[in-house]
């Protein structure tokens, strides 16, 4: 008697709780096929992970330089990549422990240590909202990549100019394997890959490179410095920074940092669709008698007495619109 | 606002608590004071530190043997010096762990800030866009990796 009392509570419960879960089970689906929401975590959790991977990067600040390097990256979301290849740059060493940034170069037997980028990301969630303001989203079955199944995160610009962005996130922990952009006459570019993966079980241990080696020297330097308004930047640089109100391509300015040395310091004015991340630099054309902070006057733009130069990863069309924006100002 | 206001209101501005007039003014005050832009920054880097921390699970049976101290403790209370005893030591190790975090908490500022720019010499764009990269994830790829011959 008493067995048919619980069998039938049990029946009784199991019924009610199936219309609950069929309820939830769709919501819970339907977020973790948001384009959006795994891209959040590519930037967030998927940091978390401890991994040993062989990666590629193509630098799109360097000519799309190719180097090879083994990446590790422990429970903390502490990184360190050491470089293999080309041979010139074998064997250095890039840690960022989310405070500090340390880059160890053996040619010169030097460490170089900065404030951690990371201290100086935006918000996700919001890099995510101001992208959603540009791009339109898709999610599609990506290719294995180093053993690992994944899904592509594809953002289309609303702007054709700008190329459209494939993010390859491994399906399970939304770690990025691949980045490509792939510009509107159709040509493809790498610029991040995985050639090999392994979760590990144990976080590794990232120590500081050279710490305990008195024959390398580390050296500071400064971060970049933000400021609140150009007014404020003007005090410090001795020339107005140009900022416009409006930008194409939904493109804001995200910060106004002064760069360079003390005595010849740069205003850098980065500006942001939300996926890209390019940077305006000025300086006082007068200071340019030694052919200026690139060496060259090549891709600059002078208005006002003061020079400007756009660097990053766009494409030479939607550069120079951006930079006219500047300098077209009233 | 001084630095005083400011300094108390860093952390809620930090976490973007404070309304649109307050984060502005905090936000112009900082561009214009070294001090407490290189306040904003150690407790900025300090939030991350302890953001970065895993969560500890507790051993099993902590809640019932904690429950069971409380209970015991509750029963022995009877006299007030043991109440005193455990108030001294809880301040001491308060005032400890404040001594701890404001010794941690200055020292990334300091030293980013106090960096040898008499050495500092030359731009260099490659470790400025390095340094971008690494401040956005999905700019470049997930690395900041310099390649200029640093500040020779």
């Amino acid at each position: 008697m008493k067995t048919a009392k619980v069998c039938s509570v049990t029946i009784l419960c199991v019924l009610a709780a199936t219309p609950l879960y069929a309820s939830a089970e769709p919501g819970w689906q339907n977020r973790r096929q948001n384009p959006r929401y795994l891209l959040l975590q590519s930037m967030t959790t998927a940091k978390r992970y401890p991994i040993s991977a062989v990666v590629i990067q193509r630098l799109a600040h360097v000519n799309d330089a190719e180097v090879e390097m083994k990446m590790e990256q422990d429970v903390f979301g502490r990184t360190r990549f050491t470089v293999w290849q080309p041979a010139h740059l074998s064997g250095l060493v890039s840690l960022d422990d989310g405070i500090y940034w340390y880059t160890y170069m053996p040619k010169h037997k030097r460490v170089i240590k900065q404030e951690s980028p990371r201290i100086a990301q935006g918000n996700p969630a919001y890099q995510i909202y101001l992208a959603n303001e540009n791009y339109t989203w898709r999610r599609e079955k990506g290719p294995d990549i180093a053993s690992c199944p994944t899904v592509v995160v594809v953002a289309s610009p609303k702007a054709k100019e700008l190329p459209t962005r494939r993010y390859y996130l491994d399906s399970r922990t939304c770690l990025m394997l691949q980045v490509e952009r792939v510009s509107s006459d159709g040509t493809k570019k790498v610029s991040y890959e995985t050639r090999s993966l392994a979760y590990l079980k144990e976080s590794p241990k990232l120590p500081v490179p050279g710490e305990n080696d008195p024959e390398i020297q580390t050296r500071v330097v400064p971060t970049p410095e933000r400021v609140g308004s150009p007014a404020s930047a003007s005090e410090r640089v001795g020339f107005m920074p140009i900022v416009p109100e409006t930008l194409p391509f939904g493109f804001i300015v995200r910060s106004i940092e002064i760069v360079g040395p003390p005595k010849d310091m740069l205003i850098a004015i980065r500006i942001t669709d939300g996926l890209v991340t390019e940077t305006v630099y000025q300086w006082k054309d007068s200071t340019s008698k030694r052919r200026g902070p690139f060496g060259s006057k090549a891709g600059t733009v002078a208005f006002k007495g003061i020079r400007m130069r756009l660097v990053g990863e766009l494409p030479s069309g939607p550069a120079e619109r951006i930079l006219k924006s500047f300098v077209s100002r009233k | 606002m001084n630095c005083r206001n400011v300094q108390r209101k860093l952390s809620a501005y930090i976490d973007g608590e404070l309304t649109g007039a307050e984060m502005m003014a905090i936000r112009s005050h900082l561009s214009r004071c070294p001090e407490c832009a290189r306040e904003e920054r150690s407790i900025r880097a300090f939030k991350r530190l302890l953001g970065a921390m895993p969560c500890v699970e507790p051993p099993s049976g902590l809640e019932e043997r904690l429950l069971g101290a409380i209970r015991r403790e509750h029963k022995q209370s009877a006299s007030w010096w043991p109440q005193i005893k455990w108030a001294s030591v809880a301040a001491c190790a308060a005032g400890l762990a404040m001594f701890a975090i404001l010794t941690f908490v200055k020292r990334p500022g300091g030293e980013a800030v106090a960096a040898d720019t008499a050495e500092f010499t030359v731009f260099d764009a490659t470790r400025d866009q390095a340094y971008v990269a690494g401040s956005d994830p999905l700019s470049f790829g997930p690395l900041a990796l310099p390649t200029g011959d640093e500040n020779r």
